[in-house]
C-alpha cells in the first residue's frame, strides 16, 4: 500500500511539471476594475448579465447589457458582472464577488481606526477610486459582520 | 450548507484521523525529536503532499478556484520567531494545540493541561500585546507563495516537494529502524 | 475481560486521509484547518466577559475577534468542537479511552503536568506571533505553499530539535 501511495504521489508530482497554467478564466477585484474604468483601459468591455430591471436600477459606469446583438472583438478585455460564463476569448474576467463586492469595496470601503498598516494601504487605494465614482469611504468603530469567507479569515487568522 | 456545520464535520474527521494515527499520545509525538518515532513527520508531510497535489490538480482542472481559498499570509520575522518558540513549547509539552484537544478528549490529563497552558499563553500575550505590536506587524509579504518567492512555476515546486518528501520518508524509515 | 486496544493506523495512510480532509476544507469551506485561532477567539471572549466588551475591544489583539459576529461564532471553535468529538469517538471504538497522564518513564505525573502547562504556554506565545500553529499554518499553509508557513514549519522543527536535549528527562 505504501508503494502504491508513493507511486501515485510521484506520478502526480512529475505530471505537475508539464501541467501548465490553470484555465484562464480570471477574476478581477472591484477596486482594480474601478481603476481600469477610470484609466480608460483600451478595449475594455463591461458586460452586465443581469436583467434589464436590475441594470436600469444600478449598473457600473461604462457597463453594457448583454443582448442578442452584443458582439465582441478578438482583442477585447471582457469583464462579466454577476455571473458570467466561460468563453473562448483570451482575456475574460468575472468580477470577483459581483455587484455586492463592488458596493462593499469600491462604493463603501471601510476601515477601523486601529487597523494594521497592510490594511491601510488597501483602504487608501480603494478610497481613491471610491471618491472618483462618488462613493463614501468611512472609518468605522466595528467592521461589518462577514460570512466565513476569505476576507473574514484574514482578519482572524488560524 | 451552514459554514459552522461544515466546520464541525471537518473537525470530527480531523480529530478522528489524528487519534487513529496515534497523535493523541504525547510520548509518541515527542519521539519525533529523539528520532525514535517519526510518526509526526510522516503524518504531517503525507498530509501536506496530499493536499498540495489535490489543490494543484483540482485548480488545474478548473474544479477549485484557489483565489477563493484563504492562503495564510507571510510575516517573515514573527513567523520565524514564533516558529522557534512554538517548537520549544512543542517538545516540552509533547502535544500541539490540535493534538492536545484529541488527547484531552480521550481522557489524558496532560492533554487538558496543555490546552490550559495554550489558553493562558495566548491570553497573557494578548493582554500585554502593545509592546509586541510593531514586531507583530513587521516584515509583511502578504499572500506570498513559494512559486512567487522563488520565481519558479507552481508545478515545478509541487514536483520538488513531492520528491523531497519521498526521499525524506525513506530516511525516516531508516532512522526508525536504527532506533 | 476487555479487548486490547487496536493498533494505530499506518502513518502514511493517516496522513493521506488528513490531507483529503484538508482538501475537503479548501473545496467546501474556502479555507484550511486550524487550532490556535480557537484559543485566541475564546481568550478574547473571556476578556470581554471578565472585563467589559469595550475595554476588551480596546486591546489591539483581541479586537479583531470581537468584531463581526463576535468571538464565540468563530469557525475554528466549531471545528475544534468537532476535533474533540472525533478524537473521542475514534478512541472509543479503538478501545483507547483511558483516564491517564501520559509521560516518559523517568518523570512523575506532577512534573509532567507542569511541563504540559509550561510547554502549552510557550506554544501559545509562538502561535500568537506566527498567527497559527501546526494545523493552521504548517498543514494548511504548507499545502498551499505559503512562504511564511514554510518558514514557520522549519523554525518549529528546528526549535524543537534544538531544545529536545534539555527536556530529555521528560521523555526518555
Amino acid at each position: 500500500m505504501r508503494r502504491a501511495l508513493a507511486a501515485a504521489a510521484a506520478i502526480l508530482g512529475v505530471l505537475a511539471l508539464f501541467a501548465g497554467k490553470a484555465p484562464s478564466i480570471q477574476s478581477v477585484a472591484p477596486v482594480e476594475l474601478a481603476e481600469w474604468i477610470r484609466d480608460r483601459k483600451p478595449n475594455l468591455r463591461i458586460v452586465d448579465v443581469r436583467s434589464e430591471a436590475e441594470f436600469d436600477e444600478y449598473h457600473l459606469p461604462r457597463a453594457e447589457r448583454f443582448t442578442s446583438t452584443t458582439t465582441f472583438a478578438a482583442d477585447d478585455t471582457i469583464v462579466f458582472v454577476a455571473g458570467g460564463e466561460r468563453s473562448v476569448h483570451r482575456d475574460v474576467y468575472i468580477l470577483r464577488g459581483g455587484m455586492q463586492a463592488w458596493i462593499d469595496e469600491v462604493m463603501n470601503p471601510t476601515i477601523t481606526a486601529d487597523a494594521p498598516l497592510s490594511a491601510r494601504a488597501a483602504y487608501e487605494r480603494a478610497s481613491v477610486v471610491s471618491r472618483y465614482f462618488g462613493g463614501v469611504p468611512r472609518v468605522v468603530d466595528k467592521l461589518p459582520a462577514m460570512h466565513a469567507d476569505a476576507k473574514y479569515v484574514r482578519r482572524r487568522g488560524c | 450548507m451552514n459554514p459552522y456545520a461544515v466546520a464541525v464535520l471537518i473537525g470530527i474527521t480531523f480529530g478522528w484521523t489524528l487519534e487513529r494515527a496515534g497523535l493523541g499520545s504525547a510520548p509518541k509525538l515527542a519521539g519525533q525529536f529523539y528520532l525514535t518515532d517519526l510518526t509526526v513527520f510522516k503524518v504531517m508531510f503525507s498530509a501536506i503532499v496530499t493536499a498540495m497535489l489535490g489543490a494543484f490538480w483540482l485548480s488545474r482542472l478548473g474544479i477549485l478556484d484557489l483565489s477563493q481559498v484563504y492562503i495564510p499570509e507571510t510575516f517573515l520575522g514573527p513567523q520565524l520567531a514564533g516558529g522557534l518558540l512554538f517548537g520549544v513549547g512543542f517538545v516540552v509539552a509533547g502535544l500541539c494545540p490540535g493534538t492536545s484537544c484529541v488527547a484531552a478528549a480521550t481522557g489524558r490529563g496532560d492533554g487538558a493541561m496543555v490546552m490550559m497552558g495554550m489558553f493562558s499563553g495566548v491570553l497573557v500575550t494578548g493582554l500585554v500585546f502593545a509592546p509586541l505590536r510593531e514586531f507583530y506587524e513587521s516584515t509583511s509579504r502578504g499572500s506570498l507563495t513559494l512559486p512567487e518567492l522563488l520565481r519558479v512555476p507552481y508545478g515545478v515546486i509541487v514536483c520538488a516537494i513531492v520528491a523531497m518528501a519521498l526521499i525524506a520518508f525513506q530516511v525516516a524509515e531508516r532512522l526508525e529502524k536504527r532506533a | 475481560m476487555s479487548t486490547p486496544p487496536r493498533r494505530y493506523a499506518d502513518p502514511y495512510l493517516a496522513g493521506v486521509c488528513l490531507g483529503l480532509v484538508l482538501l475537503a476544507a479548501f473545496v467546501f469551506a474556502g479555507r484550511g484547518l486550524g487550532a490556535s485561532g480557537a484559543f485566541a477567539s475564546s481568550a478574547a471572549g473571556v476578556v470581554a466577559a471578565a472585563a467589559s466588551p469595550s475595554r476588551a475591544a480596546a486591546n489591539p489583539y483581541f479586537a479583531r475577534y470581537l468584531a463581526g459576529d463576535g468571538p464565540w461564532r468563530e469557525w475554528l471553535l466549531f471545528e475544534i468542537a468537532g476535533v474533540i468529538g472525533g478524537g473521542f469517538l475514534s478512541a472509543l471504538f479503538a478501545g483507547r479511552l483511558r483516564a491517564a497522564i501520559e509521560r516518559g518513564p523517568n518523570i512523575s505525573g506532577r512534573s509532567r503536568l507542569a511541563y504540559a502547562f509550561g510547554g502549552g504556554a510557550v506554544m501559545g506565545v509562538g502561535a500568537v506571533l506566527a498567527r497559527g500553529c501546526t494545523s493552521g499554518l504548517a498543514l494548511t499553509g504548507g499545502a498551499l505553499l505559503s512562504a511564511g508557513a514554510w518558514v514557520f514549519m522549519i523554525a518549529a522543527f528546528a526549535g524543537a530539535y534544538a531544545f529536545a536535549p534539555f527536556v530529555k528527562r521528560a521523555w526518555r
